[in-house]
């Protein structure tokens, strides 16, 4: 339990600390268990569907969940192969289904019992928004391949039901998998290994994928963080890249390569960096896959806040990463929301932890992970324009923005609904809608759901806006109103909005329109701008603005801008 | 006969897995605890022998009953 003095520099000096015990190759539970229980952190109910003992797992989840900022409590099931689920979940904010598939091996096996258990998921999901996370089975041998490729197959048609694959753990521990002691003492096959490990995969990638925002951005040291060695002592020829350091630097690759953006923050002089980069190809971290540098003997929590304005994002969503566990905590002391890991001398760990550490990890890729890079990179070039532009309709003829609207689309559900989970700042109502929230409303004849995609001449931004609406008698509620960071600046929001709206009225005839808002501790953004589209002052923490809606006046907007508007056409009930 | 820094750290990982001070549990037999139950009993087994690197053997499960029968077992694979 933290003392009441315990700051977030001490938290990050604590973080560091544990990383050894949290990250190591095979998580040691005694060491475990001597770690103390952090209050602060998001609450969680984890309600867990099983037919074999979870209770190993949970009793070693707390200390990566608390790692991840949440403190999860857990509830079991009865045991109950057939998953009829009659227990009860209620203010379960996660549920998990936690199965022993040799159980099923006399009557099921692979494809048929991949089939069944998602019948099961597809009837839980019926009855719960919460997101719903699927256990497959640990080994590849006898069927367990095949079931494990059609679950995983079958579950990506169920909006929010996830498929946690623990083939990794069984390809870590081999024969050390099971533990025929514990199957017949404590209810569950798997070996004490296995269940730390799954309680680890658990605890730092699959609750916080669900639970938290992701983290978008990382901010690196450079001197005895990406290489062995000090660029200003041993220059770019001497500090080394060992292999470990080459596995980092391939990581850090790839999680740019997924749309994490990279910058550097470094006490160093700027030429000699720069030299580094020219003179290193052996490198796999080349100077093109940073996004933004900071080279300079200032304190690195100005350079990180110039990094985020940069990158449009908060602190919240940027994970520093540095050898010095004093500039850890100062970073931490000045920003208190920011994620902090120690590059620590074991270099494989530090490795280890990237590709465990929470909010890096995604379930799968999106297209707007893929252009985040270089939707960046253009800002800059859009900058430019607007500083040279005379008025913002020459500025709006330079960059030849295209919006393309699709209404009720059940391909967006999944970005529809990581744009209601992780938008901040242009989020009207913050209502944080689940996947199966989102589903059901592209589902319902009542609902609209439009999913906006921006480009202009300079990048393909992806789908960059949603917008859910009610339709209720002559009212249009507009109950969720997210628009991506990365589109703003371009002096698109009332048309982008307003053409949304006009595509929502027109499967009505509402007369008014109605938005919702929430104030929150950082969508202000939204907040300013709904006041000055609607002319209206905003009272208290949340409320409803109504105003009369005149297609004309849009339609009148729209013909005065040089903005290209088109459908994406539409599937569902659209 | 177990030697104290052995019981001290036992004593650590039984009262760790049951959240209680390792003083409480000192000459009590799990019956007497009512946190030891047959999910805890596995814990402290799998903890005790990943913290000394032992493995016990499936029979002498069941007999591992207090802080000294652990402590017993332990030095018992040890001397083997």
């Amino acid at each position: 339990m933290q003392s009441p003095g315990f700051s977030s520099a001490d938290a990050a000096l604590e973080r560091a600390v544990r990383q050894p015990i949290l990250f190591a190759e095979l998580p040691h539970r005694a060491e475990l268990l001597r770690l103390t229980t952090e209050s602060h952190g998001r609450s969680a109910t984890l309600y867990v569907h099983r037919n074999h003992a979870f209770e190993h797992v949970a009793t070693a989840l707390e200390p990566f969940a608390n790692f991840a900022n949440l403190r999860v409590s857990v509830r079991c099931s009865d045991y109950d192969d057939s998953l009829a689920m009659t227990g009860d979940a209620a203010g379960a904010d996660v549920e998990l289904f936690w199965l022993d598939y040799s159980r099923y091996g006399n009557t099921l096996s692979g494809a048929g019992l991949a089939e069944w258990v998602a019948s099961r998921i597809a009837a839980r999901r019926a009855d719960t928004d919460r997101p719903l996370l699927i256990a497959g089975a640990p080994a590849d041998s006898h069927g367990e391949e095949e079931l494990n490729e059609a679950l995983g197959e079958r579950l990506t048609a169920i909006p929010g039901a996830y498929f946690c694959d623990l083939r990794p753990i069984g390809r870590q521990l081999g024969s050390k998998l099971y533990d025929s002691r514990a199957a017949r003492l404590s209810g569950t096959p798997f070996s004490d290994a296995a269940c730390v490990l799954s309680a680890r995969l658990l605890g730092l990638r699959w609750l916080p994928a669900v639970l938290n925002g992701p983290l978008k951005a990382m901010v690196l040291d450079l001197d005895n963080t990406l290489y062995a060695g000090v660029l200003g002592e041993d220059g770019p020829s001497g500090v080394e890249l060992t292999p470990e350091h080459h596995t980092l630097q391939s990581a850090l690759a790839s999680l740019g390569s997924k749309g994490v953006l990279l910058a550097v923050a470094s006490r160093n002089e700027p030429a000699d960096v720069d030299a580094l980069f020219e003179q290193r190809p052996d490198f796999p971290l080349a100077r093109e896959a940073f996004s933004a540098a900071e080279i300079s003997w200032g304190s690195k929590s100005a350079a990180i806040r110039r990094v985020a304005d940069k990158f449009r994002i908060g602190a919240d969503a940027i994970l520093f990463v540095d050898d010095n566990p004093g500039e850890l905590a100062a970073v931490a002391g000045e920003l208190p929301e920011i994620a902090t890991l120690h590059a620590g001398p074991d270099v494989a760990l530090t490795a280890r932890a990237l590709a465990l550490f929470p909010g890096l990890w995604r379930w799968s890729l999106s297209t707007a992970d893929q252009v985040r890079a270089a939707d960046l990179a253009a800002a800059s070039e859009r900058d430019r324009i607007a500083e040279d532009a005379s008025d913002p309709v020459s500025y709006l003829a330079s960059i030849q923005p295209r919006l393309t609207y699709a209404v009720n689309a059940t391909r967006h559900v999944a970005r529809l609904q990581e744009l209601s989970a992780k938008t901040n700042q242009f989020n009207l109502n913050l209502s944080r809608l689940t996947e199966a929230e989102v589903a059901r409303r592209v589902e319902s004849p009542d609902s609209a759901a439009v999913a906006v995609a921006l480009a202009d001449r300079l990048t393909e931004s992806g789908v960059i806006a949603a917008l859910f609406g009610q339709l209720a008698d002559e009212t249009l509620m507009i109950d969720e109103l997210c628009v991506s960071c990365r589109a703003l600046g371009r002096r698109l929001e009332d048309i982008l909005i307003g053409e949304a709206i006009a595509r929502m009225v027109s499967r009505t005839h509402a007369s008014e329109i109605a938005f919702r808002y929430t104030r929150g501790p950082r969508n202000g953004p939204a907040l300013r701008w709904l006041e000055q589209f609607s002319g209206q002052q905003l009272h208290g923490d949340a409320g409803v603005v109504r105003l009369p809606w005149s297609g004309e006046t849009h339609a009148a907007r729209v013909a005065a801008l040089p903005v290209t508007i088109e459908s994406e056409g539409t599937d569902g009930n659209g | 006969m177990a030697t104290d820094s052995l019981r001290l750290k036992v004593g650590e990982i039984v009262g760790l897995a049951l959240r209680r001070p390792p003083d409480d549990l000192i000459g009590l037999e799990r019956g007497q605890i009512s946190e030891w139950d047959s999910l805890k009993h596995m814990e402290i087994v799998f903890a005790v022998e990943d913290s000394l690197g032992i493995e016990f053997r499936e029979e002498e499960l069941l007999d591992l009953n207090s802080i000294a029968a652990i402590c017993e077992a332990v030095e018992r694979h040890r001397a083997a």
